[in-house]
């Protein structure tokens, strides 16, 4: 019997009887162990999924019913907190921090779903990067090119997934680090509004940006997710939606195949009007400031002791960060005022806005850069283009594949805060009409 | 103009990497590593932009059209 990947069937499949959660745990630990070269796993935690999986399989057979993730095998990008493991995010000098004395709260809540967990998963350190370039764990491979990025900062996150390894995962999100990666690897992602997902028991980055989210093998499995993560039921149907493309500043520097794909998946949806917000400049260069202000701040006293012992890469863009005027925090979220009200008058007359994720496919290891303007710059600090200034928001976006031959490419489908349940929804629309597709490795 | 602004300005990003990157040690109180020269002055540069792309927006409402 072939076991299946799709959370919905597994748990369908454990539920019933017709396959043990012992029987699905033991196989991703296999898939895990078969694909050292991704470099998406930094713990396999062994022990403990055999351990969740035996549970479930008691309830099972008392004649319980373990939860709507029965058995589901996932990961978790290594800044949430794990019970009796340090929480490194992504740094080799938190390698043998304190152990976390609980499990995440988002953990508990997938684990009380009868969800198995089964690795933590590598990423930019501090998750500040949009690449997965590791100093301590490696470059985080992508499955469909392992001569390119998987993205980041939930690097490891999105290429577990893609590559087959585990049915779903967990990241966080502050500038795109969900979004960026489901786009480059080919899945689904969920960037939440934000503060609506818990954040307790997760390494902090940007306070006022940071939102956790999960990856998955379609809309259907992340609707599944995401409910259970809210504690909501997840909606059923996206009612009459009126939908819009993001223009401007969010058509720039398309590689021509996304341009194509754009008008295709407007054909088929619409027409669709485009809307050119102003001010989108500004936006995403106060979400650059703002992240660089406080990710510095927090930073600030480890840097002044033993800054070497930081990732290069991360290190540097901290200790300048922190040397930002206090008062240019005030100016970001004032910037952020004003942006948002035109989001607002948006909003009053779309419900649904598209755009891209990324310029293009994911960058080649060996030529880490973006083109903006026709202009190289680096692709850690730079993917974040059209990512940045929508999370600047804290509104609801789905991260979704687009059904196009290649490489993949992604879409964001961005909503008004609350809207994330109904996103889902559209989300799954589109892929039962074959407008978006999942690209795995499995 | 104080000491933080005046790093980010247009003149104090012009000067070497060394220079800079002790300017910015200097207003955070600490001697910077040798290795990390290059790199905070690099960012410096970057957030410099950012910086002034921010504080120049324009505050014009959104436009639409139909394709």
């Amino acid at each position: 019997m072939t076991l299946p990947l799709d959370a919905l069937a597994i748990a369908a499949s454990v539920r019933q009887g017709q396959c043990s959660a012992t029987e699905i745990a033991r196989a991703a630990l296999a898939r895990i162990r078969a694909k050292p070269d991704l470099l998406a796993v930094t713990r396999i935690l062994e022990d403990r999924a055999l351990a969740e999986a035996a549970l479930v399989d008691a309830q099972v057979a008392r004649g319980e019913d373990p939860g709507p993730l029965a058995g589901v095998p996932y990961g978790v990008k290594d800044l949430f907190d794990v019970a009796g493991l340090p929480t490194t995010a992504g740094a080799a000098r938190l390698e043998f921090a304190e152990p976390a004395a609980h499990d995440a709260i988002a953990i508990e809540r997938l684990r009380a779903a009868g969800a198995v967990l089964c690795a933590t998963l590598n990423m930019d350190e501090f998750a500040y990067g949009f690449v997965t370039d590791n100093a301590r764990w490696g470059i985080t491979r992508n499955p469909h090119d392992p001569d390119r990025f998987a993205g980041g900062s939930s690097g490891g996150s999105a290429a577990a997934v893609a590559g087959g390894l585990l049915s779903f995962t967990l990241g966080s999100d502050t500038n795109g680090s969900i979004r960026i990666p489901a786009s480059l690897c080919g899945l689904f992602g969920i960037k939440p509004t934000h503060d609506s997902l818990p954040m307790e028991g997760t390494f902090p980055f940007v306070h006022t940006l940071d939102d956790i989210g999960a990856f998955a093998r379609s809309a259907s499995d992340l609707a599944l997710i995401d409910s259970v993560l809210r504690g909501e039921p997840a909606a059923n149907d996206a009612g009459p939606l009126r939908v819009a493309l993001l223009g401007g500043w969010f058509a720039r520097d398309l590689v021509p195949d996304l341009r194509a794909a754009l008008d295709t998946l407007a054909s088929a949806i619409g027409p669709l009007p485009t809307v050119e917000p102003e001010g989108v400049a500004a936006a995403r260069s106060a979400a650059f400031v703002l992240s660089a202000w406080e990710g510095g701040r927090l930073h600030a006293p480890s840097l002044a002791s033993d800054a070497l012992s930081y990732d290069p890469a991360t290190r540097d863009r901290l200790i300048a960060g922190a040397a930002l005027p206090e008062d240019v925090h005030a100016e970001a979220l004032a910037r952020r005022e004003v942006f948002a009200h035109t989001f607002d008058t948006i909003f009053a007359r779309y419900d649904v806005l598209i755009a891209p994720t990324v310029v293009g496919p994911a960058p080649l290891i060996a030529h880490p850069v973006v083109t903006i303007d026709g202009e190289e710059k680096p692709a850690r600090a730079n993917l974040g283009l059209f990512t940045q200034p929508i999370s600047f928001l804290g509104l609801p976006v789905i991260a979704a594949p687009l059904a196009v031959p290649g490489l993949p490419l992604g879409i964001q489908l961005i909503g008004a805060k609350g809207s994330d349940a109904r996103l889902i929804a559209f989300a799954r629309d589109l892929e039962a009409k074959g407008l978006l597709a999942t690209k795995l490795r499995d | 103009m104080n000491e933080r602004d005046a790093l980010f300005s247009p003149r104090s990003i012009e000067r070497d990497d060394a220079v800079l990157a002790a300017a910015v040690g200097e207003v955070l109180g600490l001697a910077l590593p040798e290795p990390c020269t290059p790199g905070v002055a690099a960012n410096v540069r970057i957030l410099s932009g950012h910086l002034a792309t921010m504080r120049a927006a324009s505050e014009t409402p959104a436009q639409e059209q139909t394709r």
